[in-house]
């Protein structure tokens, strides 16, 4: 499954849909290593971003089987209170002028039996050992499976946001689910799939706001033309007698 | 890259929209309308040197050579004030320094053309006439030992160097990257007494057009918007009329603007007629001043069309958010590619479009 792309909701508030955790573009998996009783859906190659069980000794079984009713079957003792199905590695990246204000969590399950609840939690951190603060988990149909939703676009699982978005495009970060334990003996669920979706507020983006604007033009010009003197010259003829002779002569008057 | 730098010093209207436009600015500059044909000048009344700094890229190396040219008015001969053109190079030191004194009738005092560490050589002495508006063209060769200046004054050749050390500084930082055109002396308490400065420009020898030195006189006209444009799709500040919103003179003066926050969006505007018939039209500068409204970026470009095409800056990025910022973009050719003329000035629309 390819991972949606970002989009607005008709709210204009955008979300990021993970949608599965990233394996190669099939889901659900989980890793044989953390042992898996059948092999049956192992993928040929084991991928690195998959189901992983945390649990060591009180798990009592895990198996898929493609479809109903679940892939991933959990069985939780009472006396385990260590061991969760993680699905890690949505590959999350939020835009960098985000704030992310929720995460959302759907999980396809069911339970085998009545009155099996559930512990889910958001987690992170080395190993994604760290659970979130708030646990939204609560009761599973014992019917056919269904999406139950848990948490919200405005919940942060107890959670600082700042903590949240720096994990959220970490290999570590995810959902772990357990079947809880407050009955006597063994609970199971069944789980199909868990989605994560994320919602986030962004920046807006301001305007580009012009507050003058102008043009400026180079020109040739010419040189000032500049009289420093001013002055007439005036050539007139002047008729004169010298011994008895008559000359024309210039005179200039300045 | 050739005209690099163009300021027609008209669009200032006190000391605050001066350091807008200049690298370095101190306070104390003001506008006046004592420049040539009555056009608006900057005018320098403090004695500190470096009054006003325009920085250019890419920076000179050696060997490199940059022209600047400019209006400049002295002072009457009481007032003691000198000019001063100074070349900075990275790391702030002179390159050279070239002042004319107040003190000296008529002719440039001894101590212009102080080429560190050479003596004066001034092929003719150039006439100075105080309140007297007069062309001042400097081709100014950056080298350690081979650098060269040339000075004309209102067409006449009054210095001409070569083989000069015009890196001041022997640290070694040999790239130059700004002039400052300074005054210093008594601080005058008459306007008109003020050394002035008036339609600078810098320009280099690469490219195509402007290009060579001297240019002989130029003069720098500023058409502000008019009318709408072709296109109007930016929101004013108020009313209907966009070109009212960005047509005012002083860029301090930010209360009206015209604004957008759609990619593609563009904002044309028609402009003043030149009020005059220029002999030649060398280059138009589009400037603009722009900012985002909020602290992420936003690109733009600055467009100018010729009537035919319409060309556009590469893109250009806002300050952070709430920032006025001068950018500016050259055309020497219109965007069809031909010579600008008269014509062509005062049919084009100028304009801005929003990148990202």
């Amino acid at each position: 499954m390819t991972l949606k792309q970002p989009y607005v909701t008709p709210q204009g508030r955008p979300i990021v849909e993970g949608g599965y955790p990233q394996a190669g573009g099939e889901a659900p998996f989980f890793d044989a290593q953390y042992g898996a009783s059948s092999a049956d859906n192992v993928p040929a190659t084991s991928p690195t971003n998959t189901w992983s069980f945390t649990g060591t000794t009180a798990y009592k079984h895990l198996w898929a089987d493609n479809g109903s009713p679940g892939v991933a079957t959990l069985t939780l003792n009472s006396s385990d209170t260590n061991s969760w199905l993680r699905v890690l590695n949505y590959g999350f990246s939020l835009p960098g002028t985000a704030t992310l204000v929720g995460i959302e969590v759907d999980v396809k399950w069911n339970s085998i039996g009545t009155n099996v609840s559930a512990n889910i939690h958001v987690s992170y951190g080395a190993s994604a050992a760290t659970l979130s603060a708030t646990d939204n988990g609560g009761a599973i149909s014992a019917s056919a499976d269904s999406v139950v939703t848990y948490g919200g676009e405005a919940d942060l699982w107890g959670e600082t946001a700042g903590n949240l978005a720096t994990a959220l495009g970490t290999t570590d970060f995810g959902v772990s689910i357990r079947p809880s334990t407050t009955e006597v003996g063994d609970q199971t669920c069944q789980v199909d799939f868990a989605t994560v979706r994320i919602y986030y507020t962004i920046t807006a983006a301001g305007n580009v706001r012009v507050d003058q604007q102008y043009a400026e033009v180079l020109t040739e010009t010419d040189s000032d033309v500049r009289v420093t003197q001013h002055y007439v010259e005036l050539l007139r003829s002047e008729a004169v007698t010298v011994d008895g002779l008559r000359y024309q002569r210039v005179i200039v008057v300045t | 890259m050739a005209l690099i730098f163009m300021d027609g010093c008209d669009q200032h209207s006190n000391s605050t929209d001066v350091a807008m436009r200049w690298n370095y600015s101190v306070a104390g500059n003001v506008v006046q309308s004592n420049g040539p044909w009555s056009e608006q000048s900057i005018s320098l009344n403090t004695r500190g040197d470096r009054d006003l700094q325009t920085a250019f890229g890419p920076k000179k190396e050696y060997g490199d050579v940059v022209y600047t040219a400019f209006w400049q008015r002295m002072g009457p001969s009481n007032s003691g004030r000198r000019g001063w053109i100074q070349y900075h190079n990275s790391n702030g030191f002179e390159g050279g320094t070239y002042a004319w004194d107040g003190f000296a009738y008529t002719i440039f005092a001894d101590n212009m053309g102080c080429i560190w560490g050479h003596a004066n050589e001034w092929t003719t002495a150039p006439v100075l006439t105080f309140y007297r508006w007069q062309w001042v063209e400097i081709a100014f060769t950056f080298h350690n030992s081979a650098g060269a200046v040339q000075i004309y004054v209102d067409g006449t050749q009054v210095v001409n160097e070569t083989g000069l050390d015009t890196n001041r500084d022997a640290g070694g930082n040999d790239s130059l990257g700004a002039i400052s055109y300074a005054s210093q002396g008594r601080i005058p308490t008459d306007n008109a007494d003020k050394h002035s400065y008036n339609d600078v420009i810098v320009w280099d020898d690469s490219g195509s057009n402007i290009n060579t030195f001297p240019l002989g006189p130029q003069r720098v006209a500023t058409l502000r918007p008019d009318a709408e444009g072709t296109t109007i799709q930016f929101t004013p500040q108020t009313g209907t009329d966009n070109s009212a919103m960005v047509d005012e003179v002083g860029g301090a003066d930010v209360s009206t603007y015209n604004e957008s926050s759609t990619v593609g969006h563009i904002d044309m505007y028609t402009v003043d007629n030149l009020a005059f018939t220029p002999t030649t039209v060398n280059a138009v500068q589009v400037s603009a001043q722009v900012e985002a409204t909020s602290t992420t970026d936003r690109e733009f470009k600055l467009k100018a069309d010729d009537g035919t095409t319409i060309g556009a800056s590469g893109d250009m990025q806002t300050p952070n958010g709430g920032t006025e910022y001068w950018q500016n973009h050259i055309w020497e050719l219109n965007p069809t590619g031909a010579a600008w003329t008269e014509t062509t000035v005062n049919g084009m629309e100028i304009g801005i479009e929003v990148v990202t």
